[in-house]
């Protein structure tokens, strides 16, 4: 066998931890408030409200006059009394001094509206947002307290509060369960010490630093460069902040015994055995055996151990032993908590101390010290029950702790790193402060006099969950703060001595008053029983509950004895009697006396409520659409779903916002008249129908309007706004999607903003212009628009001047013109008289004439024209 | 023989006036254009100046240049005519003439009238001529040319075409028939062919003294284009002591691609240098064309 002194234990951290400074790495997001469920996270009966400013001057204006339901804003006003409204007032109380700022700032136009809480919220809400100046609407959601702690880290911290949110695998509930135990118990002492054996707990951070005892005589040492003085370590900061990190400090992460006030919990003593070595990323170690020691003779009752020895293989690991560090161990677990003398005289919170190690990250079935009896040897628990998939495991380890795996999105241990900043780290080295400060809250409330090492193990091992983990796992029950606190009651709560029922279909709601548990405080939960027998109602055998009664469990929360508490039964039969009875127990399943019994009788089924201000048919053309919202609501409160029989293609359903829309395209399907439906059936099978008849008509093309006056100019640099719509429009009425081409956008500049075409004269000429309109079926018609730049007093024109056909003439106004051709040699070869306008020039077919140049003469109305043309 | 030439001239003239010629359809009409001013001034009777003509006479060299104002209100150009003619030996005569057409610059527009550049279209023609004397009497001519055409920078045409001639001499007289500016057609842009102006011609000169110091040539030409139509034009000089002239003609051409107009000129010679003038009259767009020219010859 080869066994490895325990000063090569840096390497074994070095492996065992992977790291990610949060602030660098990983972004930490604040705490979200909480959202709960949509059916229990409003308030029946109340919604908010923004009006705009039109519409609150008028409500102002009401309420001053004391009559606010039937004066002014009588939209307003008819829609809330349609509401069964009790009573409407702002949502911002009245600022005083502060109130010209306040309406500055638009409070003044949010007010809370109470109505008949038996409407649902999207009724009102739909009859709300069809008033015109209601500007938005919301409902009034319950309001649930923040985070047991106000540090902003605590949502990640899942290894406290695990609710399976943090990625798809984390499962609700493997946590330390430590919750119930701040809020009903302590959240530390600062009468305990916990010895961090580890590298140096960084004594300046802001979520440490008032916990950490200075160095010092009595307080912590530096066992590797001796003296007092603290390095801050990474590892020992990390171990240490998720022992005592300060809770309730608006920093940072929380402690499993940080305390509740901001000032910190349980106190650390840091008994630095590793130390960083400049410039690498290794550390040295310093004297574990004096470590240990020096914690157990200077107040602290636990001991902290995240490291191992190191073995080549597993082989050495089983062959191995607890060695020379036995001696250490057994000094802590005896004189700790005791006089000087070491005449086993408690002197401190615990007598003995409580060695706890980590069981190592070799996935081995062995790890020392750890597997020595006298220890707590304590495994790694991944985010989902499972082992984590490092952790050494076997019978030998004793517990198991949130060790956190990298394997799993925000799936590893958050706590403190030197510098202020936080960070990630996963390993059994983590799993371990989470048992030792568990066991710190244990020694902080039943810590005192008579109170030891033993009972603390008992309580520690006794109290945690025996099935949490995953059968293959073997490291041992998960640890259970709360589990641990409430190991070995054997007194049941008070009987609850009275509940009353109200039934809603097939549902009872029972109401109560919390009651005391003697050995608890209260009880940790109550069972709702409901029987159509009393007989078998009034014995009933709790642990072993029959068929026949019907139950759930409602947990006690964070309630006081006496504080009002209700849940429901649910699923039960319809118009049928029941005999009720709450029963109250703790966390160790002891079960109080049957409250009194009430009988009760269910109600019937109703079918789900279809509203909707739709009046049930519709007429489409092709390029409409119709969206048509209901609003589905189950007056028993049952699941239903909602399904459309859509009559054609056209018409779809899907949720929206407030319920369900169904939408009908005029394109969706052929012209005709179709029947919808619209069905919602409740989980019992009632169901309600809406009719939905709609007449889809038949498409017709962009068609061109009237005649098309073309467009003459006089000059460059003018500009024009076109209308397309006056040359193409749509015989449905449809809004037509336009386009266009140019011919020539030398002479025209042409830029189109919706179906405006912005046109600007660049040059004399003629360009010609096609504007198309497209309907929304994409059948389409185009029009030729002709523009022509030409100065007044020009000559004729004559274009082409090099012709290979035709050859056109006019001049730019409806006129007789002679025109004659001559060639080069003097003959006259064309002559010919035309009637011309603008946009119909005279045309003269050049096509006979042979390649060559030519003289033109226009004449007419006293004018002469004379140039040269070229036929080609 | 005096006889024999007036019916020709008679019976060309009254052929003329019963065609009537498409002059729209004939490519390249400049090559049917008189460039000799004393032919010019002659009412177009050019026929007169070629080398089957001339080497049945006494010339045995000739070279001149001419600048003429062509039909300034209709098509202007200005054109220039160089000529060259010599005799090789008793019986072989040589020709040779260059001419340049400037037509007048057009501005360019486009299919929808938009205003571009300028152009000069122009128009070339460089013509050779061998005529042989099979007899003392009898000469045949023959003449190739080579015609261009550029109508803008991209659109230019080109065509070859050539003369024969023959020609006799019957005392004071001369007669000289043949066809001209035979050849290719012209393909026009879009495909269409057009042909030169080819034509048969028949052309007669007659001349003679009357007393010391005055003589009288007179001429004329009938000329059917194979397109239709048909030209005639006939002529008189009038000269003194081989030193002055004055000349008067007319041409017919109704619609063919020179059309009628009437013509006079005048001119000197002196030791071989002839210096001669041409103004044509008495036509809308051929009036006002005038042409002056500079020549030598023994």
């Amino acid at each position: 066998m080869k066994r490895y002194p325990i000063i090569v234990l840096t390497a074994l951290l070095a492996v065992a931890c992977s790291v990610q400074p949060a602030e660098q790495e990983e972004q930490i997001a604040e705490p979200q408030q909480e959202e709960a469920a949509a059916s229990s996270a409003t308030v029946p009966g109340e919604m908010i409200v923004e009006f705009s400013d039109d519409m609150i001057a008028a409500i102002e204006k009401d309420l001053q006059s004391g009559a606010f339901l039937e004066t002014k804003s009588s939209a307003l006003n008819s829609s809330l009394a349609g509401l069964g409204v009790i009573s409407v007032e702002r949502l911002y109380s009245d600022g005083g001094e502060w109130e010209p700022r306040h309406r500055k700032a638009g409070l003044h136009k949010w007010y809370r509206i109470k109505y008949d809480p038996s409407l649902s919220h999207t009724k009102a809400s739909m009859d709300l947002d069809a008033i015109p100046g209601v500007v938005y609407t919301e409902p009034v959601r319950r309001i649930k307290s923040e985070a047991i702690f106000n540090d902003p880290y605590l949502s990640k911290q899942w290894h406290y509060i695990n609710d399976g949110t943090l990625s798809p695998n984390h499962k609700k509930g493997c946590d330390i369960n430590v919750e119930n135990v701040w809020t009903q118990y302590t959240a530390g002492s600062k009468d305990v010490i916990v010895a961090v054996i580890d590298g140096g707990v960084d004594p300046s951070h802001e979520d440490l630093g008032s916990v950490v005892l200075p160095g010092g005589i009595d307080g912590s040492r530096n066992f590797v460069s001796g003296g007092f003085e603290i390095k801050p370590h990474n590892h020992g900061t990390h171990v240490a902040g998720t022992i005592g990190a300060i809770n309730n400090n608006g920093k940072g992460v929380c402690g499993v015994a940080g305390g509740n006030d901001g000032k910190g919990g349980v106190r650390i003593m840091s008994c630095q055995v590793f130390e960083a070595i400049e410039g690498s990323n290794k550390d040295r170690s310093g004297n574990f055996y004096d470590a240990i020691v020096w914690a157990a003779d200077h107040g602290a009752v636990i001991a902290n151990n995240s490291w191992g020895h190191v073995y080549d293989s597993e082989a050495d690991a089983l062959a191995g032993g607890v060695g020379s560090t036995k001696g250490a161990i057994d000094y802590f677990i005896e004189y700790a908590g005791t006089d000087k003398s070491g005449n086993h005289t408690q002197t401190g919170p615990m007598k003995g101390g409580l060695v706890v190690f980590s069981a190592g990250n070799d996935n081995w079935s062995m790890g020392w010290p750890a597997a020595y009896d006298a220890v707590i040897a304590v495994g790694a628990a991944a985010p989902d029950y499972s082992r984590a998939y490092y952790s050494n495991y076997g019978d030998w380890v004793d517990i198991a702790a949130p060790g956190g795996s990298a394997k799993y999105s925000n799936g590893q241990v958050l706590s403190t790193f030197p510098g202020n900043s936080y960070g990630n780290y996963q390993g059994t080295s983590m799993a371990c402060p989470h048992v030792s400060g568990v066991a710190a809250l244990l020694v902080s409330y039943y810590g005192g006099p008579g109170f030891t090492v033993d009972m603390l193990k008992e309580r520690l091992l006794g109290g945690a969950r025996q099935d949490a983990m995953s059968p293959a796992a073997n490291i041992g029950p998960l640890v259970d703060a709360f589990g641990s606190f409430n190991f070995g009651s054997t007194v049941p709560p008070s009987k609850v001595s009275s509940h009353t029922v109200t039934t809603k279909s097939n549902s009872i709601h029972f109401e109560w008053k919390t009651v005391k548990d003697p050995d608890d405080k209260v009880a940790y939960a109550y069972m709702l029983l409901a029987s159509e027998d009393r007989s078998v109602l009034e014995n009933v055998s709790l642990s072993k509950i029959p068929e026949s009664v019907l139950y759930t469990i409602v947990l006690n929360g964070d309630l006081k004895v006496g504080k009002d508490i209700s849940g429901d039964l649910t699923g039960l039969g319809f118009n049928t009697d029941y005999y009720t009875s709450v029963v109250a127990f703790d966390y160790s399943k002891n079960y109080s006396a049957l409250s009194p019994i009430v009988k009760t009788t269910t109600k019937s089924n109703n079918p789900p409520v279809i509203e909707t201000s739709f009046g049930g048919s519709a007429v489409l053309k092709a390029h409409e659409s119709l969206a048509v919202d209901f609003a589905v609501s189950d007056p028993d409160g049952h699941d239903f779903t909602v399904a459309l029989e859509p009559g054609s293609t056209a018409a779809e359903l899907q949720q929206s916002p407030t319920g369900w829309r169904v939408t009908i395209s005029g394109i969706g399907a052929d012209p005709g008249t179709y029947h919808g439906t619209l069905k919602a059936t409740d989980a019992y099978g009632a169901s309600s129908s809406f009719g939905i008849e709609y007449q889809l008509l038949e498409n017709h093309a962009p068609e061109v309007k009237g005649n098309i006056e073309n467009l003459i100019f006089e000059a460059p640099g003018i500009k024009q706004a076109i209308q397309m719509e006056n040359y193409v429009f749509d015989p449905d009425g449809e809004q037509l999607t336009y386009t266009y081409t140019s011919s020539s956008a030398g002479i025209v500049h042409l830029n189109q903003v919706a179906d405006v075409l912005n046109l600007t004269t660049l040059d004399y000429g003629l360009a010609y212009i096609d504007i198309t309109g497209t309907d929304f079926k994409g059948e389409s018609v185009s029009v030729e628009l002709k523009v022509l730049v030409r100065d007044p007093a020009s000559n004729p024109d004559v274009y082409p001047s090099v012709v290979s056909d035709y050859l056109n003439v006019s001049d730019g106004a409806q006129k007789t013109l002679s025109v004659s051709l001559t060639n080069s040699t003097g003959a006259v070869v064309y002559e010919g008289s035309f009637v011309c306008d603008a946009f119909e020039p005279a045309r003269v077919d050049m096509r006979g004439f042979a390649p060559g140049r030519y003289s033109l003469v226009v004449s007419g109305e006293g004018k002469t024209y004379k140039t040269t043309i070229v036929k080609i | 023989m005096r006889k024999a030439v007036i019916t020709i001239i008679v019976a060309v003239l009254g052929l003329a006036a019963a065609h009537a010629q498409d002059a729209s359809s004939v490519a390249m009409p400049f090559a049917a254009v008189p460039r000799s001013v004393r032919t010019l001034s002659m009412g177009g009777t050019d026929t007169g100046d070629g080398a089957a003509f001339k080497v049945l006479g006494e010339q045995k060299f000739s070279a001149g240049a001419s600048w003429c104002s062509w039909a300034p209100g209709a098509t202007p150009s200005k054109d220039i005519n160089l000529d060259i003619y010599a005799r090789l030996g008793s019986r072989l005569g040589l020709s040779a003439l260059l001419a340049s057409d400037g037509g007048e610059a057009y501005t360019i527009y486009d299919a929808t009238g938009k205003a571009g550049a300028s152009f000069k279209p122009k128009d070339l023609m460089f013509k050779v001529g061998l005529a042989y004397s099979i007899t003392p009497i009898i000469s045949l001519g023959v003449d190739g040319r080579i015609l261009k055409s550029t109508l803008t920078a991209k659109n230019s045409y080109s065509a070859f075409s050539g003369d024969v001639h023959v020609a006799a001499k019957l005392g004071d007289a001369r007669v000289v028939a043949g066809v001209a500016n035979l050849g290719a057609s012209v393909a026009a842009s879009d495909g269409t062919a057009f042909g030169l102006p080819t034509s048969a011609r028949l052309a007669g000169d007659y001349g003679l003294s009357i007393g010391e110091s005055l003589s009288l040539d007179a001429r004329a030409q009938a000329e059917w284009f194979f397109t239709g139509g048909l030209r005639a034009g006939a002529g008189v000089e009038l000269g003194y002591s081989d030193l002055a002239f004055v000349r008067l003609g007319y041409n017919y051409g109704g619609n063919t691609v020179l059309p009628s107009y009437a013509s006079v000129g005048a001119g000197v010679k002196f030791a071989g240098f002839a210096i001669d003038f041409a103004y044509l009259l008495g036509s809308d767009t051929l009036g006002g064309s005038l042409a002056i020219g500079l020549g030598y010859s023994f």
